[in-house]
C-alpha cells in the first residue's frame, strides 16, 4: 500500500489509457504503409485491457481491519493485431503490387480510429475527475477537528 | 447481672466484613477508579495515535480520516486529563485555604 | 468516553465512503474493459436496517460490495454506465465532506465542554 493508494486506481487509468491512444496514433500513422520491413503490410493493431488485480499479501486478501478490498484499477494486458483482411487497391506500377496489380494496404479505417482515440481521450478526461475527487476527499479528512 | 462472654463476638472479622462491603460498593465509582480509566484512555489513544503516525511516514495509509479522529481523540483524552488534574488541584488549595 | 455510538457510526460511515469513492472510481477506470461488471457499495440500507432492528444490542454493519444487476450490458460484457458513475463519484464527494463536518462539530461540542468555552 502506498500513501493515498486510492490515487493509483485513477492513476492506473490514466496510463491505459494513454496507451491505448499511443496505439491508435500508430495505427493512424501507418494506415499507407504498405511495406513494413518484413515485406507485409501493417497490420491495424488494438490494446487489450482488462481489469488489474494486483499481487496481494494475505493480509491484503483478509482485509486489513477487516476492510474490504476494492478494485485495483485497469491495465493494458496485450496489444493484439487485428486479423481482418488487407484492402486490396488497383496500383500496377507499384513495386509492390502482386501478379494482378494489387497492392495491399492495412486494415485501417480512418473513421473508426478516429472514433477509437476520441473514447479514449474521453475516457482519460474521466480518469482525471477519478483522481480529483480524490483529492478533494482527502482534502476533507484533513479537516477533521480544524 | 450477666456479663456476656467474648467468645461469642468476632469484632476483627465483622468489621473487614462490613469494610468489604463498603469497598464493593464504591468499588463502580471510586474517583481513583475514574482517575485510572482516563490515564489509560489517554495511553490507548495516544499509542494508536502513535502507530497513525508511523504508517503515514511508512506510506502505509489510505483512509486519512481514521487517522485524523485518532489524533483528534488523543488530543480529548489528554484535555480531559488536563482538566480533571486542574480541578483537583483547584479544590485542593480551596481546603489548603481553610484555616484551622 | 466520548459518545460512542454516534461517533462509531460515523466513523464507520466514513469508512464505507472511502470505500465507495474506490469501488466508484474502479468502475469508471475500467468504463472499456471486456467483461467488467460494474460494482457499488452497500451501507446506508444496512444501517437503517440496524437501527430499526429490534435487539437491544445494535451492531453497525458491515459495507458491503455488490455487483449491480439493474444495469445493460454492452456487446462487450461490459455494464458500466459512465454517467452514472460520474453522478455517484460527485455524490460520494458531497456526502463525505458533510459526514467531515459533522464529525468536526462532534469533536468541537467536546472540546467546548471540556474548556469550559474559554479556550
Amino acid at each position: 500500500m502506498s500513501f493515498l493508494s486510492s490515487l493509483n486506481i485513477g492513476g492506473s487509468g490514466l496510463t491505459a489509457q494513454r496507451f491505448r491512444m499511443d496505439i491508435i496514433s500508430q495505427n493512424i500513422a501507418n494506415s499507407d504503409t504498405a511495406e513494413t520491413e518484413n515485406g507485409e503490410p501493417y497490420i491495424r493493431k488494438t490494446a487489450v485491457m482488462q481489469e488489474r488485480k494486483g499481487t496481494k499479501s494475505f493480509s491484503d486478501v483478509l482485509g486489513i481491519k477487516g476492510k474490504l478490498r476494492s478494485g485495483e484499477g485497469v491495465e493494458v494486458t496485450a496489444v493484439e493485431e487485428d486479423e481482418s483482411a488487407f484492402k486490396l487497391v488497383y496500383e500496377p506500377e507499384n513495386p509492390a503490387a502482386d501478379e494482378s496489380g494489387y497492392v495491399r494496404y492495412p486494415n485501417i479505417d480512418m473513421v473508426k480510429e478516429m472514433m477509437d482515440m476520441m473514447s479514449a481521450t474521453r475516457a482519460y478526461q474521466a480518469d482525471i475527475t477519478v483522481i480529483n475527487a480524490v483529492k478533494t476527499m482527502a482534502a476533507s479528512a484533513l479537516k477533521i477537528g480544524k | 447481672m450477666f456479663i456476656t462472654p467474648l467468645s461469642g463476638i468476632n469484632p476483627v472479622a465483622e468489621i473487614t466484613s462490613q469494610l468489604e462491603a463498603v469497598k464493593t460498593e464504591k468499588q463502580e465509582n471510586s474517583f481513583s477508579d475514574i482517575l485510572s480509566d482516563l490515564i489509560s484512555n489517554v495511553n490507548e489513544t495516544d499509542m494508536a495515535s502513535k502507530e497513525d503516525i508511523l504508517k503515514i511516514a511508512t506510506g502505509d495509509s489510505d483512509d486519512l480520516h481514521t487517522i485524523a479522529i485518532n489524533s483528534e481523540k488523543a488530543e480529548l483524552a489528554l484535555l480531559t486529563l488536563i482538566q480533571v488534574r486542574n480541578k483537583v488541584l483547584d479544590s485542593y488549595n480551596e481546603i489548603m485555604k481553610v484555616t484551622l | 468516553m466520548f459518545d460512542l455510538d454516534l461517533s462509531n457510526v460515523m466513523e464507520k460511515s466514513l469508512d464505507a465512503l472511502w470505500l465507495r469513492q474506490k469501488v466508484i472510481s474502479n468502475n469508471i477506470v475500467n468504463a472499456d474493459t471486456p467483461g467488467y461488471k460494474s460494482k457499488s457499495v452497500e451501507f446506508e440500507e444496512l444501517l437503517t436496517k440496524a437501527l430499526n432492528s429490534n435487539s437491544d444490542k445494535k451492531v453497525i454493519p458491515q459495507a458491503k460490495i455488490v455487483t449491480n444487476e439493474d444495469v445493460a450490458v454492452r456487446e462487450d460484457g461490459n455494464s458500466v454506465d459512465i454517467d452514472r458513475e460520474s453522478l455517484e463519484l460527485y455524490r460520494v464527494q458531497i456526502q463525505y465532506e458533510y459526514m467531515v463536518k459533522k464529525i468536526t462539530d462532534e469533536l468541537s461540542n467536546i472540546r467546548l465542554v471540556l474548556t469550559e468555552g474559554r479556550g
